[in-house]
């Protein structure tokens, strides 16, 4: 494995043997090499001392009244309402915000803002990017097999589907907090993460996509079908819930159940509100990378925080040369760019975040790296296709913006009056590369395709970003609040 | 449904860290939920030293460890709804108490490079690896052995200031909370083949700074 080029010491192996961490097979290699090499011996007694010594080390006291401190800035949150008013709470006017973020110097702020103005440097934040350093893929496969307990297909949507239809929900807030519970539950991985070839689903799906093709006029109509026959839209998620089910269960490969169309309605977009401030830095221990040289490499440039659009305007637009992918639902309106920043509007909130691993304990680069791998390949297969394929419900291979509300208007008609889920990916322009409606169940097309996308941005934005929104720009409307541990962190 | 912490985590934890509460504390946890502050106060006490260790580590600076961990207790409230018992409730506090400090470190060394201290002037943590080549015949005594233990100890707690504050957290973890691999690939959402790589690479760098000081 990882040996020492001198003289094949396997000093990357004392560790984890020392911890008791290795498997059989390596376990008696550092054994049997430790009979025969008093150099290593002497290495693992220092890895050892070394431990002791950490764990021997006491922290300082702990002052006599923390306990109560706490208590007190508790008591003083249980006071406050668990509503998000519709209005600006006095925190987020602009004056009060900035110096309560000067004051607040304990708070983490994971959050930056892009201007649409020209970006200048600014003393007190800078944004920068830092490519996490990915594990391998067989640390990738042997982590996620064995942290998730999941080796093939996805039934997280389709269990909370499930129980969205025990339960006969009609509040989409509780619909999102079952379909969150699924903790730390990831799709495995399922191609190497040097050089990307197609992943699986998309060629599965490519497969039933031609199957499917006669199919679908049937099914979109067996969609209204189902659509008309329940008023109520809890039944209307249920019966849904109940075809997600169905078909994840009999789906043989690792295609995704796609998730129930959200038919609830949306909170009407009032005031913008929120904002916030901070900014990331290159943590100290990459060393190796300077500021310049990490922003040059990602093509960022360091924008500074500016005052938000206008209310209902489009979401904020930040001057990053990368693509983005923007997942539009019924409850909120998420684009996430290549880089890692995700830009959330639900109703009244709206929150920029921005992740940068390694120095965030969570490792998103390759989980958003991958879902624009599949929306990359979904791109160009699908520019592939016929004239004809063109007009299909699902897609629009090069829509302008001129075309978005037919685009719109085409799923409207089909999904009833609630608006459906709509993914694009967009250039480095903002040009549309590539747009799909999401739709539930399988079988129509390139929705079915865009669904796994959908559904992994879906995913991330709720085990990862939502907790860092939460943090950054305040607590999120209640409706969108997971009912899921972990916890915010 | 599969457990992720081990009967041996929990065994752990009741030795080193005399939580006792862990295995009665689910009835307060439940009160707690509900709304009883008074619940909430005594998981509070129940927990503050562990979370205040685990903090400490990170960040080894008192008042703002005194910042952080009052966070994670308030995120804790506000996240008590949510805690289904799934994991252990220490568990699930040193995650949040991990995050929270990490994120909070990024925040000082923003503060500290404005303070025109170079990142260049950081020590060479990336490479844990090399060092004077093994001499298997090799019967010299270590260096580090040869250490007094004050000296060592001493060395030991410079060497930790230094250290990156990721690289912290996973020593804490595994060195004083005693967490497997696994957990802590878990608790820090990383990859096991990260966890064990970075240990490997940060006991090594260590090593050598505790060494080379003089």
């Amino acid at each position: 494995m990882m040996n020492d080029e001198a003289g094949r010491h396997p000093r990357d192996l004392l560790s984890p043997y020392l911890d008791g961490e290795l498997g059989p097979d390596e376990r008696v290699e550092v054994a049997t090499h430790l009979e025969q090499c008093a150099a290593c011996v002497a290495l693992l007694d220092d890895l050892r001392s070394l431990a002791a010594g950490v764990a021997a080390e006491e922290p300082p006291p702990a002052p006599a009244d923390l306990a109560a401190r706490i208590g007190r800035r508790v008591d003083a949150l249980a006071g406050e309402s668990k509503v998000i008013p519709i209005g600006r709470p006095p925190w987020r006017s602009p004056l009060v915000f900035r110096s309560v973020a000067a004051v607040l110097a304990g708070i983490m702020a994971t959050v930056v803002w892009y201007s649409t103005r020209p970006p200048t440097l600014r003393q007190e934040t800078s944004i920068v990017m830092e490519k996490a350093a990915s594990p391998t893929p067989e640390a990738d496969r042997m982590a996620l097999s064995r942290v998730n307990g999941r080796t093939s297909g996805s039934t997280g949507f389709a269990d909370a589907a499930q129980d969205a239809d025990n339960e006969a929900l009609s509040s989409i807030g509780k619909q999102k907090k079952v379909a969150a519970d699924a903790p730390a539950k990831r799709e495995p991985v399922d191609q190497p993460t040097a050089a990307p070839p197609p992943v699986e689903p998309p060629r599965a799906f490519g497969k039933e996509q031609v199957e499917a093709e006669p199919r679908r006029a049937e099914e979109i109509e067996a969609e209204v079908a189902v659509e008309k026959a329940t008023g109520d839209p809890g039944d209307r998620l249920a019966s849904r819930a109940l075809e997600v089910s169905r078909d994840s269960r009999t789906a043989a490969d690792v295609t995704e159940a796609a998730p129930a169309a959200r038919l609830v309605g949306s909170g009407s977009e009032s005031d913008v509100g929120n904002q916030a401030e901070g900014g990331r830095d290159v943590p100290s221990e990459t060393k190796s990378l300077s500021a310049k040289a990490v922003l040059d490499a990602h093509g960022f440039v360091a924008a500074d925080l500016r005052e938000r659009a206008a209310p209902g305007g489009p979401p904020v637009a930040w001057p990053l040369p990368t693509r983005s992918l923007e997942l539009q639902r019924s409850d909120y309106r998420a684009v996430l760019s290549e880089a890692g920043a995700l830009n959330f509007r639900s109703g009244a909130y709206e929150c920029v975040v921005s992740v940068i691993p390694p120095s965030s304990p969570v490792d998103l680069s390759t989980e958003i790296r991958q879902i624009f791998e599949l929306a990359t390949v979904e791109q160009s297969r699908r520019a592939a296709v016929t004239e004809e394929e063109r007009e299909s419900v699902g897609v629009r291979r090069d829509a302008s913006a001129g075309e978005e509300p037919q685009l719109e208007e085409m799923a409207l008609q089909l999904s009833g009056s609630a608006p459906p889920t709509i993914l694009t990916l967009r250039d480095a322009n903002e040009t549309p590369l590539y747009r799909a409606i999401v739709l539930s169940g399988r079988g129509t097309g390139a929705a079915a395709s865009a669904a796994p996308i959908a559904t992994r941005f879906d995913r991330l934005i709720r085990e990862h970003y939502l907790l860092l929104m939460e943090h950054g720009c305040g607590p999120l409307p209640p409706e969108l609040q997971t009912g899921d541990q972990p916890a915010p962190e | 449904m599969r457990t992720f912490w081990p009967v041996r985590g929990i065994l752990g934890t009741m030795e080193n860290r005399g939580t006792a509460m862990e295995f009665g504390e689910a009835g307060l946890i439940e009160r707690a939920r509900s709304g009883d502050r008074a619940a909430f106060d005594r998981l509070v006490e129940a927990h503050l030293s562990r979370v205040w260790n685990v903090v400490w580590r990170i960040l080894r600076h008192r008042e703002d460890t005194e910042d952080v961990v009052q966070e994670v207790f308030l995120a804790a409230y506000r996240a008590l709804p949510a805690f289904r018992g799934e994991a252990m409730l220490s568990t699930w506090l040193q995650r949040i108490a991990v995050t929270r400090a990490l994120n909070f470190i990024d925040r000082a060394a923003e503060k500290v490079r404005r303070a025109s201290r170079s990142l260049d002037e950081a020590p060479e943590w990336s490479d844990g690896g090399a060092g004077p080549a093994l001499d298997p015949e090799s019967t010299a005594p270590s260096p580090l052995q040869a250490l007094e233990a004050n000296e060592l100890r001493r060395r030991l707690a410079e060497c930790l200031d230094l250290l990156p504050a990721v690289w912290r957290a996973v020593l804490a973890l595994r060195d004083s909370e005693e967490h497997s691999y696994e957990e802590i690939a878990s608790l820090l959402r990383i990859a096991l083949g990260t966890v064990r790589s970075r240990l490997a690479r940060e006991r090594l760098a260590l090593r050598r700074c505790v060494e080379g000081e003089t």
